[in-house]
């Protein structure tokens, strides 16, 4: 890339899946058993060739330090290039004025160090993989200031990507209008929240952030600007989905049992990488009966799971069955326990009851640590 | 750099009796036990036993193995004050040598040694599949004012003959040592692993440099010349799992013992992990037509067809109608739909579309490199 580039990611504002992100931004929530949302954007930063990351972080900093590290699983050259976390400590206790704005305005060092010619802000929420050197390619041969990757949905809004925005096009390609999707009409274009633009642009919509708002953040700016400014638009083909809410991060996690869609996202010669733990493989015991399941490293299964997702180190008794669940970390589903439609976070044992049973609308959620 | 005791890996070769498995990675890359190269074993250990510095020789077929060790990064070997170097014979001004035995590697590189400051050396084999916590026999080392402490095992008395055995009294001190004996004297093995005080051992090998007759082995000579010179040699009872993986016979068979839950060498144990290079793969995947049992199974294989009583290594695929029993199936080879293949290791990157039935103990091996 003869650009220099930095990859933003914004986790302010991301959705949240109730009590699974009380204690983790969604950013760093585990996804697909072995990987965290924020795999995608930081791997599709690196396949990019960009070498320059920063973490927009709005809040629990803990579990986004512990998954991303010193970053080197997404780095190519640790010298030239860094990950960071940008935190804005001064406003984390004031939510209404802990806007991406401000946070890229507390570090405005990190821009200064870098001293990118264009940045790519992303938002971890919708999960996707894309080739950023091409995107960016086009959009500085667009001549634009601005470039917004978008999705076409043909059929689907009134149940996906709700409180994502929508975008009208004008013919020459140009976003004329920017608002919520609350559902009203099943088709449309969506915003992917995601940004390309020249380094210069990014600092006047902060400049005009700030003189019209302390509270607005980028996605509020853009709104504002959207009739006047000349907004790119750049259309996305592949596999997209904006994880929205706990009913949908078990849907859309299942929809992946499909191979044909989990080909769609994962695509050939684009490794998705993540923190490496140092688990052991996958103990399948004589008894045991997976099907249509992924699996992640450190599991030992003795009992039955089918149509499920499992995190690491997760172990199935025997006698106990798993059906269309999530299961997170380091979890115990005892001997003859039944879970179905359940989303189990992290360290949570299933001891004491017969049945965890929840729906597809609502799925069960056992908390952290629980022992139910 | 002090360290008190460093670490000394015999990596260097080529392991001829695992055939094709050996035609282009010296041993101890040679995949193990679903996601691990041989040489994780005494690598992990070294790290475990908190050891800092670790020289590894290598020699035959070295750039795969050499790239696998790099900074020694994946074992944690490469933070402040640790270091891991790659030893390969080299040229100096008084000319240039291959290793010509397992003496003459270490003996090649006394400068590395004198460089560590280090009291006490380890001298480890890079193909053995084990656990062990070097700093219990440095204790004992110490304890018994020895000159030399050898790792040893009870081994059964019809093996005896392949290995170094010694006999030593009650108090473990050794009184003869007798290398691959037709008539051996006792059932205890040396397990190649020797600690030794670094200045008699310094002494030791430049003595045995200058002598034209010898073999420049360990085995063979260094230690029965210390023996003679009534030194104190000492034999460390070690009891647990400890398997050479020689051939592809005995390869096989410590896969299957991993299958074993109650298996000794407890690989599966979150105490000693053993630390290996992460492979950016996908979740396990497990189809609604597979069928899994009592096998190991590592991130990023996918199962289509019946898998009993195996060993499957990352990105290996086993399709649809395909039978695997009693199987080692090493990275991205695949079976191919309705194969049936028992008793059996099958080389990295290797397709098989034709039946392939070996013996419990005479197992087949098919490998693409076979083919080159």
């Amino acid at each position: 890339m003869a650009y220099k580039v930095a990859g933003i990611i914004d986790c302010f504002g991301n959705p949240e899946f109730g009590p699974l992100t009380q204690h983790r931004p969604m950013a760093s929530t585990s996804f697909l058993g072995r990987y965290s949302f924020i795999d995608f954007p930081l791997s599709n930063f690196l396949n990019s060739g960009i070498l320059n990351m920063g973490i927009l972080c709005q809040n629990h900093i803990r579990s986004l330090s512990k998954h991303v590290g010193n970053g080197r699983s997404w780095i190519s050259n640790t010298k030239r290039g860094a990950l960071e976390i940008l935190y804005d400590e001064p406003n984390v206790a004031n939510p209404a004025y802990n806007t991406d704005i401000a946070d890229i305005i507390e570090n405005k060092v990190f821009f200064k160090d870098v001293h990118p010619d264009y940045v790519i802000i992303v938002s971890p929420n919708f999960v996707y993989e894309a080739d950023f050197s091409k995107l960016l390619d086009e959009h500085v041969a667009s001549g634009d200031r601005i470039t917004l990757l978008y999705t076409h949905v043909e059929n689907g809004l009134r149940n996906h990507f709700i409180g994502a925005d929508k975008i009208g096009i004008s013919s020459r390609g140009k976003v004329n209008r920017m608002e919520t999707n609350m559902g009203d009409e099943d088709s449309g274009d969506i915003s992917m929240g995601c940004l390309i633009l020249d380094y210069p642009m990014l600092e006047s919509l902060v400049e005009y952030a700030r003189s019209t708002s302390s509270f607005f953040n980028l996605d509020d700016c853009l709104k504002y600007l959207a009739p006047t400014v000349m907004i790119r638009t750049a259309k996305f083909e592949g596999y997209v989905r904006d994880f929205d809410s706990l009913p949908h991060y078990l849907e859309y996690s299942l929809e992946l049992l499909d191979r044909k869609v989990f080909d769609s996202l994962f695509q050939e010669d684009w490794p998705l990488h993540t923190r490496t733990y140092d688990t052991v493989p996958v103990q399948c015991r004589a008894g045991s009966n997976v099907t249509n399941s992924y699996l992640a490293n450190g599991s030992v299964i003795e009992g039955k799971v089918t149509g499920s997702i499992l995190g690491r180190n997760v172990r199935i008794e025997k006698g106990a069955e798993v059906i269309n669940s999530v299961i997170g970390n380091d979890v115990v589903i005892s001997e003859g326990t039944h879970v179905e439609n359940a989303v189990i976070d992290r360290d949570a044992q299933v001891l004491h009851v017969a049945e965890v049973i929840g729906s597809k609308e609502e799925p069960i959620y056992i908390a952290r640590g629980d022992i139910v | 750099m002090k360290e008190e005791m460093v670490a000394m890996i015999l990596a260097g070769g080529r392991g001829t009796r695992l055939k094709s498995l050996t035609a282009k990675v010296a041993k101890p890359a040679v995949f193990f036990g679903g996601k691990y190269r041989i040489i994780d074993f005494p690598l992990s250990n070294v790290a475990n036993s908190g050891i800092n510095a670790v020289g590894v020789a290598t020699q035959y077929e070295s750039t795969d193995l050499n790239n696998y060790i790099g900074s020694g990064r994946n074992w944690g070997l490469n933070g402040t004050n640790a270091l891991a170097s790659i030893l390969p014979p080299r040229e100096t001004p008084s000319g240039a040598s291959w290793y010509l035995g397992t003496a003459d590697a270490i003996y090649q590189n006394i400068d590395w040694l004198d460089k560590t400051h280090c009291k006490y050396v380890v001298i480890l084999s890079g193909d053995h599949i084990y656990k062990m916590d070097y700093s219990d026999m440095l204790k004992f080392h110490k304890s018994n004012q020895a000159d030399v402490t050898i790792a040893c095992i009870k081994v059964p008395m019809a093996e005896a003959p392949r290995f170094g055995i010694v006999v030593a009294d009650e108090k473990n001190l050794i009184n003869e040592f007798q290398e691959k004996p037709k008539v051996p004297k006792s059932d205890y093995a040396s397990m190649g692993i020797y600690i030794f005080t670094y200045d008699l051992l310094r002494k030791a090998l430049i003595e045995d440099a200058k002598d034209e007759k010898s073999d420049h082995d360990f085995g063979k000579n260094i230690l029965p010349t210390l023996l003679g010179a009534k030194k104190r040699l000492f034999a460390y009872p070690f009891k647990g799992y400890w398997k050479d993986v020689g051939t592809v016979q005995s390869l096989w068979e410590a896969n299957m013992d991993l299958l074993d839950p109650n298996c000794e060498l407890q690989l599966f144990s979150s105490r000693f992990k053993i630390y290996s290079a992460d492979t950016a793969s996908r979740p396990q995947y497990i189809a609604p037509s597979a069928k899994v049992e009592d096998s190991v199974i590592n991130q990023g294989a996918q199962i289509y067809g019946k898998v009993i009583h195996s060993v499957i290594c990352n990105e290996a695929i086993v399709e649809k109608g395909a039978k695997v029993k009693n199987c080692v199936i090493l990275p991205a080879a695949v079976v191919k739909k309705g194969v049936k293949i028992e008793n059996a290791i099958i080389g990295a990157k290797t397709v098989v579309s034709e039946d392939v039935i070996g013996e419990i103990d005479n197992v087949a091996l098919v490998n693409a490199q076979e083919d080159k």
